[in-house]
């Protein structure tokens, strides 16, 4: 049904089943719950100085910003890394048994617009294999498509698995959806 | 883990000093709100009292609020009580009004999107809410405005451009608008209906004077 009254608000239910990215406005949300007999999702982000791990699991909430530019990468969540045109931020909140995870990406007018895959040498942290993806304003789960078929020539090809710097050949990884993963993805996803 | 032998051999404090912001050295920087990169954040930790004595609290603390305070959105339909469950993210789309109880005596209009979040108290300390609000950027606004309790019409508005000001003068752009609203009483009539409106209040209690800290206590 098309209704010609605006939109108010709506609301996100943090707890409720992982699915799909919302788009709406300034933000594009994403939601989680992991339980204690998964392994903890680890959120990474790169510097010039290596590789910055932030726990996400713990007794306490944590809120963690990630800025604009900055790869990151969650190990069991995504095995490739992204740098947004816009920060992100990740949410998680214990819960007894389980954790539940929020992940938000935006902030700014028309953003996020632009998002990129790449890779980091586990050798040497190594940037290699950037590439831009300029229509997530159409949703962000199309630049998951698009980062999925990149995950998959990568794991095909193991010239684009060599990083350009100290020659180490990255090990096979994983898109964002579980559910789609390979057994060689899935292998990797549990591998972290 | 993959990555562990690329480890930044250093505490995470010592090279990200604010990676959480709800670390308990941390959070007490967002008690009001605070832009950082592309959103403008506010945190609160949150104890329940009665009525009666919301607002008396100074300091970076927990918040003292209202348990039964309502959240209120104001669309085609009139005002809209939004329901707060604990851990359900509500976002309020830029443009609509709205206010929260005892909490701020005016109606917030943004530019820019907002989510706000409660998270639930643990066994041994209090509950958060988290507000999370798009960064404006150059004729982006914030409007704080006054309707009708009668008929919902426009009584008065004011306006910060703040994606070109910048979000320092929010505050006091904030207080000043409320004693212009409170300082004249014919503001206050509707245009529409000529109801006399209750006085407002901002969202810091420290300076309410009288009337508004009677106000404070009344909506």
């Amino acid at each position: 049904m098309v209704s010609a009254e605006p939109e108010l608000g709506f609301d996100f239910d943090v707890t409720g089943p992982t699915g799909s990215w919302i788009r709406h406005g300034n933000h594009a949300l994403w939601r989680a719950t992991r339980s204690s007999d998964q392994p903890p999702y680890i959120l990474h982000e790169w510097c010039e100085r290596g590789v910055r791990p932030f726990p996400t699991s713990g007794s306490k909430p944590v809120f963690h910003r990630v800025p604009e530019g900055t790869p990151y990468h969650i190990a069991h969540l995504f095995g490739f890394w992204v740098a947004n045109d816009v920060d992100a931020m990740l949410l998680t909140v214990p819960h007894g048994p389980i954790t539940h995870l929020m992940l938000v990406v935006g902030g700014r007018t028309g953003k996020p617009a632009e998002a990129s895959t790449l890779h980091v040498c586990p050798r040497c942290a190594a940037r290699f294999g950037e590439a831009t993806f300029s229509a997530v304003q159409s949703g962000y789960d199309r630049f998951l498509d698009f980062a999925l078929k990149r995950v998959r020539a990568f794991n095909a090809d193991p010239k684009l698995r060599t990083c350009p710097n100290c020659g180490a050949v990255h090990p096979p990884i994983y898109g964002f959806h579980e559910e789609a993963d390979t057994p060689e993805e899935r292998a990797a996803r549990t591998a972290g | 883990m993959m990555y562990a032998d690329v480890y930044v051999d250093e505490p995470l404090d010592k090279i990200v000093d604010d990676w959480d912001f709800l670390a308990e050295k941390v959070l007490p920087r967002f008690m009001g709100f605070r832009p950082v990169g592309d959103n403008v954040y506010g945190i609160r930790q949150i104890l329940m009292e009665a009525p009666k004595t919301v607002g008396e609290h100074k300091g970076t603390g927990p918040v003292l609020a209202v348990k039964n305070r309502r959240h209120l959105e104001i669309g085609p339909k009139g005002v809209t009580v939004i329901k707060r469950t604990p851990l359900v993210a509500h976002l309020t789309l830029a443009g609509t009004p709205h206010h929260t109880e005892f909490v701020y005596g005016y109606w917030h209009i943004n530019d820019m999107d907002e989510i706000s979040i409660d998270l639930p108290p643990t066994a041994d300390q209090p509950g958060y809410v988290l507000l999370i609000q798009g960064h404006p950027k150059g004729n982006e606004a914030d409007r704080i405005a006054w309707y009708c309790e009668k008929c919902t019409a426009l009584v008065y508005m004011s306006e910060l451009v703040s994606g070109t000001l910048g979000f320092k003068d929010f505050w006091n752009w904030e207080r000043q608008a409320v004693r212009e609203y409170n300082g004249d009483p014919k503001r206050r009539i509707c245009p529409d209906c000529g109801h006399a409106n209750s006085v407002g209040y901002a969202a810091f209690a420290n300076n309410d004077t009288p009337e508004e800290r009677e106000a404070r206590l009344k909506w």
